[in-house]
C-alpha cells in the first residue's frame, strides 16, 4: 500500500499572522483513490490545497509527489508535475470561448512560441486540430451539448457547465493528482449528482488517476470517496472511512456542537 | 434563409461585399477631401442613423459578417487595393495624406500597446517614452553615425524593446493602478531627461534628421506616374502600410494562436494561469518588450519622416491618446485598434473647422462612445479556433447548425 502513494504531506503547516489555519497535517493517497477532505468553514481545507499548488508557501513541513518533495517550487512547475486543481470560486476567464479555457490546461504541453506564432502557422493548425479533438473528447465525457457550445464564451454558459469546463480543463493537464474544491457548490441537489457521476466517469477514462475532493456535502462525500479525512482549526481530527469518519466523537462535535444527532 | 445564403456565396455576394467595402471607402475619403464642417455632421448624423438600423436589423449586421467570413480572401484583397490608392484620391491634399501616415504610426505603436494593456492586461502608460526611445535612437545613430533608415527602423525597436527592462521589476511586482503609477513616472523621467541631456540636444531636440532614403532613392521625392503626380508624402505612406502590415499581422497571429490563449489567461487570472504551468514573469516580460518594440518601430519611423524630433513630441499627452486608442478601438483586437487610431488621429483634424471648440466636442464624443459601448468600438472576441482548424469545423458546421457563427480570424 505504502509503496502505491502518489502524494503525502508531512506536518504541512502554515500561519497567517498568529492564526494556524493549518497545522501539522500529514496526508496522503494512493493511486487511483479518491479522498475526500472535509471539516467546517474555516478548517483549512481550501489552505491546503493553496500550500499543495504552489500559491501559498508552507511555514514548515513539507509535500511530496512521486517521491520527490515539492517545497518551495513556484506554482507553474507544480503543475507540470501533474498537479491539477479546481477552484471553489470559479476561476475560469469568462470571456474566453469554452475551448480556449480547456486549451490552458494543455499549454505546457505545447512546444510553441512566440516565433512560431507568427511564422509556423500551419503547425499552429495542426497543433489546434489535434487540441480541439481532445478538448473536444474531454468535453464530452461529461457532455455532448458542450462540444456543441464550445466557440462560446464560457460567461454565456449556467453553473454547472462552467463546473464542468473547470474540470475539464483540470484533466486536460493529463494529471496524476486532481484537486477539486468544492465542485458542486451552488447547485441543485439533481446537478450536483450528475456532476458526481461525471467525475466517477472522467476517474474510469483515466485509471490512475487520484483525487482529493473538499465538498460539504456529506451525501456527495459518502458515494464518491474511498477515504475520508476530516478537520478542524487545521488539525488533522480523523481518518478512514466515512462510516468510520462520521461516527468520530470529535467531527460530529465539529459540524454539529456537543451533542449532534448521526450526520 | 438558405436561399439567401447560396446567393450571398456566389458572384452577387462578392459584390455585394466589395460594394460596402467601397461605400466605407467614399465616406472616408468624402471626410478628407469635401471641406468644412458640414460633412463631418453629415456623416456623424448617417453613422448614428446606421448604428440604430443595425440594432434594430440585427440579422443584416450577421448576414454582412457571413459574407465577410465567406469571402475572406477577396475582401481582404479589396481591402488592401483600396488602401494601396489613397494617394491617387487625395494627390491634391500632402496635408492628409500627412495625417493618415501620423495615424498609421500611432496605429503600429497602439498595436504595441494593445499586446500589453489589451492582451495580458499590463497597463503602459509610458508607450509615449518608448516611441521617444525609439525615435531618438535612429536619429542619434542616423546624426551620429550616419547609419540608413532601414537599419535605423529595426534598430530604434530594439532600443525601445531594451529600454524595456528598466521596467521590469515593476512589470512583475505590480499590477493595474499601481503599475500605471510607475509608468507615468517612468514617462516623466523620460521627457525630463531628454529635455536636459545635451547629447540628445536638450529641449531643441534633434535637427535635420535623414529623411528615408533607399539605395539612393530619396523618400522625399514626388513620384511622377505621368498621368499624376503623387506628393513626397506618398512614398513614406506606402512604407507606412508595410510597417503596419508586418505588426498588424504578426499581432493578429499571435492573438489567434496558443500565446494569445495564455496572454488571455493572464490577463484575466493570473493564479488560475500559474496552476495551469503558465510561466507569467517570463510572458509578461516578453510580452511587455515586443509590445515596446513595436512602439518604437513607430517613433523611428516618425524620426525620418519629420527629420525634427524634440522632448514636447512625446509628452505624456501622448500616451494617452494610445491608451485612448486601445481602449476606445477595443481591447485585444487588432481592428478595433485600426478604427480607434483612425478615429482618434484623424477626428481631431477634422474638427479644426470648429477650432476652439475642437477639444470640447472630442472629448464630447468620446465620452459619449464610451457610454454606448463601454467594451470599445469592436470589442474583445472570443477566439474561434474552429476557425483556424479549416475542414473539421466545415463538418460540425453541416451537422449543427447552430454553432458558432462569427469569424475570428
Amino acid at each position: 500500500m505504502d509503496n502505491s502513494r502518489v502524494f503525502w504531506t508531512e506536518d504541512l503547516s502554515i500561519a497567517f499572522g498568529g492564526l494556524l489555519a493549518v497545522d501539522r497535517v500529514n496526508l496522503d493517497i494512493s493511486r487511483g483513490e479518491i479522498l475526500g477532505l472535509i471539516g467546517p468553514n474555516g478548517s483549512g481545507k481550501t489552505t491546503i490545497f493553496n500550500l499543495v499548488t504552489g500559491i501559498y508557501t508552507p511555514s514548515t513541513g513539507d509535500f511530496f509527489f512521486e517521491g520527490e518533495s515539492l517545497l518551495g517550487k513556484p506554482a507553474y512547475q507544480i503543475a507540470r508535475k501533474g498537479i491539477a486543481r479546481t477552484f471553489q470560486i470559479s476561476r475560469l476567464c469568462l470571456d474566453l470561448s469554452v475551448l480556449d479555457n480547456v486549451f490552458i490546461g494543455m499549454h505546457y504541453r505545447q512546444k510553441y512560441w512566440l516565433v512560431d506564432a507568427v511564422f509556423r502557422r500551419r503547425l499552429l493548425a495542426r497543433e489546434v486540430s489535434q487540441a480541439r479533438d481532445r478538448a473536444f473528447s474531454l468535453l464530452g465525457v461529461f457532455n455532448e451539448e458542450l462540444v456543441d457550445l464550445a466557440g462560446k464564451p464560457v460567461g454565456t454558459l449556467p453553473q454547472i457547465d462552467r463546473r464542468r469546463v473547470e474540470i475539464c480543463r483540470a484533466m486536460a493537464m493529463e494529471p496524476k493528482l486532481l484537486l477539486l474544491d468544492e465542485p458542486s457548490a451552488g447547485m441543485t441537489p439533481e446537478e450536483m449528482t450528475e456532476l458526481m457521476q461525471d467525475i466517477k466517469k472522467v476517474q474510469e477514462e483515466s485509471e490512475g488517476i487520484s483525487i482529493i475532493i473538499v465538498e460539504h456535502d456529506m451525501t456527495v462525500i459518502r458515494s464518491i470517496s474511498d477515504r475520508v479525512v476530516a478537520l478542524n482549526y487545521g488539525r488533522k481530527i480523523a481518518e478512514g472511512t466515512f462510516e468510520e469518519v462520521s461516527d468520530n466523537a470529535e467531527v460530529r462535535e465539529a459540524y454539529l456542537g456537543k451533542r449532534g444527532h448521526r450526520l | 434563409m438558405d436561399d439567401q445564403q447560396r446567393t450571398l456565396a456566389g458572384p452577387w455576394g462578392i459584390i455585394i461585399l466589395l460594394g460596402v467595402e467601397l461605400i466605407i471607402y467614399v465616406l472616408f475619403l468624402a471626410l478628407l477631401l469635401v471641406p468644412g464642417g458640414e460633412i463631418l455632421a453629415a456623416e456623424a448624423l448617417l453613422l448614428v442613423a446606421a448604428v440604430f438600423y443595425f440594432r434594430r436589423n440585427p440579422a443584416l449586421g450577421a448576414r454582412i459578417q457571413q459574407l465577410f467570413a465567406a469571402h475572406a480572401r477577396i475582401a481582404w484583397i479589396g481591402a488592401v487595393v483600396l488602401v494601396l490608392l489613397i494617394p491617387f484620391f487625395i494627390a491634391s491634399s500632402p496635408y492628409w495624406l500627412f495625417t493618415i501616415i501620423i495615424a498609421g504610426l500611432f496605429l503600429t505603436a497602439c498595436l504595441g500597446l494593445n499586446l500589453q494593456l489589451g492582451s495580458s492586461g499590463m497597463v503602459n502608460l509610458a508607450s509615449a517614452a518608448f516611441y521617444a526611445v525609439g525615435a531618438y535612437a535612429a536619429g542619434l545613430l542616423a546624426l551620429g553615425w550616419g547609419w540608413p533608415a532601414w537599419i535605423t527602423l529595426p534598430a530604434g525597436a530594439v532600443m525601445a524593446g531594451l529600454f524595456s527592462a528598466l521596467l521590469f521589476v515593476p512589470v512583475l511586482k505590480t499590477k493595474g493602478h499601481y503599475l500605471a503609477l510607475v509608468t507615468i513616472a517612468f514617462q516623466f523621467m523620460v521627457t525630463i531627461l531628454l529635455d536636459n541631456m545635451e547629447w540628445t540636444g536638450g529641449p531643441q531636440g534633434l535637427k535635420n534628421i535623414p529623411l528615408f532614403s533607399v539605395a539612393g532613392y530619396s523618400f522625399n521625392t514626388a513620384i511622377n506616374l505621368g498621368f499624376i503626380k503623387l506628393p513626397a508624402y506618398a512614398n513614406f505612406f506606402y512604407l507606412m502600410v508595410l510597417v503596419v502590415a508586418v505588426v498588424g499581422v504578426a499581432s493578429q497571429r499571435i492573438y489567434s494562436s496558443w500565446v494569445g490563449v495564455t496572454l488571455s489567461t493572464i490577463r484575466d487570472d493570473e493564479i488560475a494561469a500559474q496552476t495551469f504551468g503558465v510561466q507569467v514573469n517570463r510572458w509578461k516580460l516578453v510580452i511587455f518588450s515586443l509590445g515596446n518594440c513595436f512602439i518604437g518601430l513607430a517613433g523611428a519611423f516618425y524620426s525620418h519622416l519629420v527629420g525634427f524630433i524634440s522632448p514636447p513630441n512625446f509628452a505624456f499627452d501622448k500616451s494617452l491618446v494610445m491608451v485612448s486608442i486601445v481602449i476606445l478601438g477595443g481591447m485585444d483586437n487588432v481592428f478595433g485598434v485600426i478604427v480607434g487610431s483612425l478615429l482618434l488621429i484623424i477626428l481631431p483634424e477634422k474638427l479644426r473647422v470648429v477650432q476652439d471648440y475642437r477639444f470640447l466636442i472630442y472629448g464630447l464624443v468620446l465620452i459619449i462612445m464610451l457610454i454606448f459601448r463601454p467594451r470599445g468600438l469592436v470589442p474583445f472576441k472570443a477566439r474561434d479556433f474552429l476557425d483556424l482548424a479549416g475542414p473539421v469545423r466545415r463538418k460540425r458546421a453541416a451537422s449543427a447548425s447552430s454553432t458558432v457563427s462569427e469569424g475570428g480570424a
